[in-house]
């Protein structure tokens, strides 16, 4: 039977009818009052504000004359923007893809009860709450430059030093790497939780009936984590998209722009160049972008729940 | 490129990236990383990276700001100046930015601001003598003080490498506004990283072109 | 389970455990070697440990500035976050209206919202009220990302409180908001205390709203200093190892405090979704 998650309502409570038709009851309203300030301050107001920069030609200093789609149309027109969004697809598959993998793989090796398993799971959990600084130093080391670790290790099997932060496929490999390594302790601390909940009863019943292990995990195991990993899925392909942190400080974008994502074009256009106006449309095209995607896939998730 | 009697634009202030002495220099560059006389890390390399293997003894030339013996005291001893290359025309040339000093159009008093202006310009030589700054002074009259003209280093500068020194806006003469956002914008840095990784001169400059085009287009 | 197989499945994790925390553990132990070291040795354990990296940062860099300011920061947004947020979960879990639903969906764009979009205009707004440089934008933004996790956390530990709690102590004449904060919040705490932790670890982490606003060297925060070290002193390796050691202590305490609150709330959401 599987388990019920639904990322749009959330509606967990033991159902309430009578409050169907109660008088008007301000108290939520007030309840959500502060946060919806907030919420208007940070985020609706520069939203706003930021689809209107972007049909401006603006700098940091002026709101510039009005060009309409101008900035868009720069946009599709320019080979900056599609190297950008081809990186942040790539980045966020291969992360989703490959976290997801690791983290279910080790939510299953630590599902059985072993002596140290508790403290196995925490210690897994570092990558992802360490900050992503004390990361990008520790992973530096290990492969900057031939003196590093992981070059030391390749000469003693006679491979060549690859200068991994010097040439732009090894950069973009580096920076996914290094983002997966952040990435998967999230999906297995909840991968793990699902299967934790998993009646393991049904498990009994198949080996009695004869199955195998495999079987037993594609049969019982997938469906049951199926919805939460459709869940981990959409926000991990969120952050990864909305990912400044692990290309800026490893790479700053480079060499050659190889590991520019969105993220790091917009914030080039807008700090580097004085261009607010295409940073700003930037932007606005990764969030629609997110948005699509997350509506795409949370109608998947619908129709599977 | 400079060097090579080239420059970002012609006189006219328009882009010229393509020009021959700038491809020529490009080139040479291009040439080097073909032959493998280039460390191959070097695309990946900051300027701190740079002083680091320069103080190590692993690299020869070390294209610097006026200081370098202030930042590596240790090793002080151990390098000098070499005079201006002379590119195969027999063209001299470097690199230099002016600091300038900014008056806002929003400002409220803009007829007492430049009159601070005048008089701090003509008044600043405390900054090098008695505040120690690094860079080099704009005015002739600052630089012929014996607080400049005492330091061989500086004096060997001020002498050989200023007349020489041109500024991004090169070949046009004077600076203007959007160098600004074409320095900030990153193209340059790209291309050097493009040539350092060994990838075709032509393509990266054009790359590198489209995108001071676009960046000028403003 | 077979004793050995147990066994086994120990070692194999600790194994695992050591390959994966590798990079972290190869900078604690950097952190007690000298540069020179640091840069030409080819073992693993320091072969003369020094605390000479610890001492120059503690005496020559502002690194316990930055400490401080992350902490302000940290402790400021997210004490301000689980307030609005245990508000607004009480709201989720005990009421059905409209706005709640939209409420929900706003939280899920604020989820997904790239931060560079809100920070441009941001970072002209608070500039053009001279506030660049100071905390409060800081903390506001960092109030706001915390809001959609925060509130679908608690939302889910009230639910686990019976509604009948409420009831009986509305029917003896008090007021749901008193309810609420007299007998529901004081069963939460555990919850509240980890989702509080929780909020403080990400906002303590965070480096791009940080970088952006907090530039100058006695505002920035934490990644951010030891991100300016990384350009300052990338041939420092000693200073930048021991600096980052120290800067992630407060993370990988604070993360063990509430590591099984953390693993109860992703069992309760996975259960409840």
């Amino acid at each position: 039977m599987p388990l019920k998650v639904d990322l749009r309502s959330r509606a967990a409570s033991p159902a309430v009818t009578q409050t169907i038709n109660q008088p008007f009851r301000p108290l939520p309203y007030v309840l959500l009052l502060a946060s919806l300030a907030f919420i208007f301050i940070i985020e609706f107001y520069p939203f706003i504000n930021g689809v209107s920069f972007s049909f401006h030609k603006g700098s940091l200093l002026s709101t510039g004359a009005f060009v309409g789609l101008g900035n868009y149309l720069r946009l599709f027109n320019s080979p900056s923007f599609y190297n950008s969004l081809w990186f942040s697809f790539i980045f966020a598959f291969f992360n989703v893809l490959v976290s997801y993998v690791l983290g279910l793989a080790l939510a299953l090796f630590l599902d059985p009860d072993f002596p140290g398993r508790g403290f196995c799971r925490v210690a897994l959990l570092v990558p992802w709450i360490v900050p992503a600084v004390v990361s990008i130093v520790s992973w530096k080391w290990l492969i900057a430059d031939k003196g590093g670790l992981v070059n030391v290790i390749l000469g003693s099997f006679g491979a060549g030093p690859i200068y991994f932060l010097s040439q732009s496929g090894w950069a973009m490999v580096a920076v996914i790497v290094i983002k997966i390594w952040r990435s998967f302790p999230f999906m297995m601390l909840s991968l793990l939780a699902a299967l934790q909940v998993i009646d393991k009863t049904y498990y009994e019943a198949a080996r009695i009936d004869g199955a195998n292990r495999w079987q037993m995990f594609w049969r019982i195991t997938l469906p049951h984590i199926k919805n939460i990993s459709i869940i981990q899925a959409i926000l991990m392909i969120i952050w990864s998209i909305n990912d400044f942190e692990t290309p800026f400080l490893l790479t700053q974008g480079g060499p050659s722009n190889a590991t520019e994502n969105l993220i790091l074009l917009s914030y080039r256009y807008t700090f580097g160049r004085n261009d607010v106006g295409l940073g700003s449309a930037v932007a606005i095209l990764t969030l629609i972008l997110l948005m699509v995607l997350s509506t795409i896939m949370m109608r998947q998730q619908a129709k599977s729940a | 490129m400079i060097n090579n009697g080239g420059g970002l634009f012609t006189k006219e202030r328009t882009l010229d990236l393509g020009s021959d002495r700038n491809l020529e220099a490009l080139g040479f560059l291009a040439d080097l990383v073909k032959n493998q006389d280039v460390y191959p890390a070097s695309a990946g390399y900051s300027g701190e990276d740079a002083v680091s293997a320069f103080s190590q003894g692993k690299g020869a030339l070390f294209l610097s700001n006026p200081g370098l013996s202030n930042r590596l005291p240790k090793i002080a001893d151990k390098f000098g100046l070499v005079q201006p290359l002379v590119g195969p025309h027999g063209d001299k040339g470097t690199i230099f930015w002016v600091n300038n000093i900014m008056l806002y159009k929003q400002g409220k008093h803009p007829a007492e601001t430049k009159f601070f202006l005048e008089w701090w310009s003509e008044h600043e030589k405390d900054l090098w003598t008695k505040g120690h700054n690094t860079q080099l002074p704009v005015r002739k009259s600052f630089a012929a003080d014996p607080y400049f003209q005492g330091d061989p280093e500086t004096k060997f500068i001020l002498d050989n490498y200023v007349p020489v020194a041109k500024t991004t806006a090169t070949l046009a003469t004077e600076i203007f506004p959007k160098l600004n956002d074409v320095e900030g914008e990153g193209a340059l840095q790209s291309l050097s990283q493009s040539l350092l990784q060994g990838k075709d001169v032509n393509s990266s400059v054009k790359t590198a072109a489209d995108r001071l085009k676009s960046v000028l287009e403003d | 389970m077979k004793p050995n197989r147990k066994w086994l499945l120990l070692f194999l994790g600790l194994v695992i455990v050591l390959i994966v925390d590798f990079p972290i553990i190869t900078v604690i132990l950097n952190s007690f070697r000298t540069t020179e070291t640091i840069v030409s040795s080819h073992s693993i354990l320091p072969t003369e440990p020094t605390l000479a990296n610890y001492l120059f940062i503690n005496t020559r860099t502002h690194f316990w500035t930055f400490l401080l300011n992350s902490m302000i920061v940290a402790f400021t947004s997210s004490a301000l976050a689980i307030v609005l947020a245990a508000l607004a979960g009480f709201a989720m879990s005990r009421y059905r209206a409209r706005i709640l639903g939209g409420y929900n969906q706003a939280l899920l764009i604020v989820q997904m919202f790239p931060l560079i979009l809100a920070i441009i205009p941001l970072f002209i707004f608070f500039r053009n009220l001279d506030m660049v440089n100071n905390f409060i934008p800081v903390i506001m933004v960092y109030t706001v990302t915390q809001l959609p996790f925060a509130t679908w956390m608690l939302r889910s530990y009230f639910d686990s409180i019976p509604r009948e709690l409420d009831e009986a102590a509305t029917v003896d004449g008090c007021s749901p908001l008193r309810a609420f904060v007299q007998i529901i919040l004081p069963l939460t705490v555990p919850g509240l205390v980890a989702v509080a932790i929780f909020s403080f670890l990400f906002s303590y982490n965070e480096f791009f709203i940080s970088s952006v606003f907090l530039r100058d060297e006695n505002r920035m925060t934490m990644p951010v200093g030891i991100q300016s070290f990384m350009q300052q002193y990338s041939t420092d390796w000693g200073s930048l190892m021991a600096s980052a050691t120290l800067g992630m202590v407060p993370t990988l305490i604070l993360f063990f405090c509430i590591q099984k609150y953390m693993v109860a709330g992703a069992t309760a959401g996975a259960v409840k979704g």
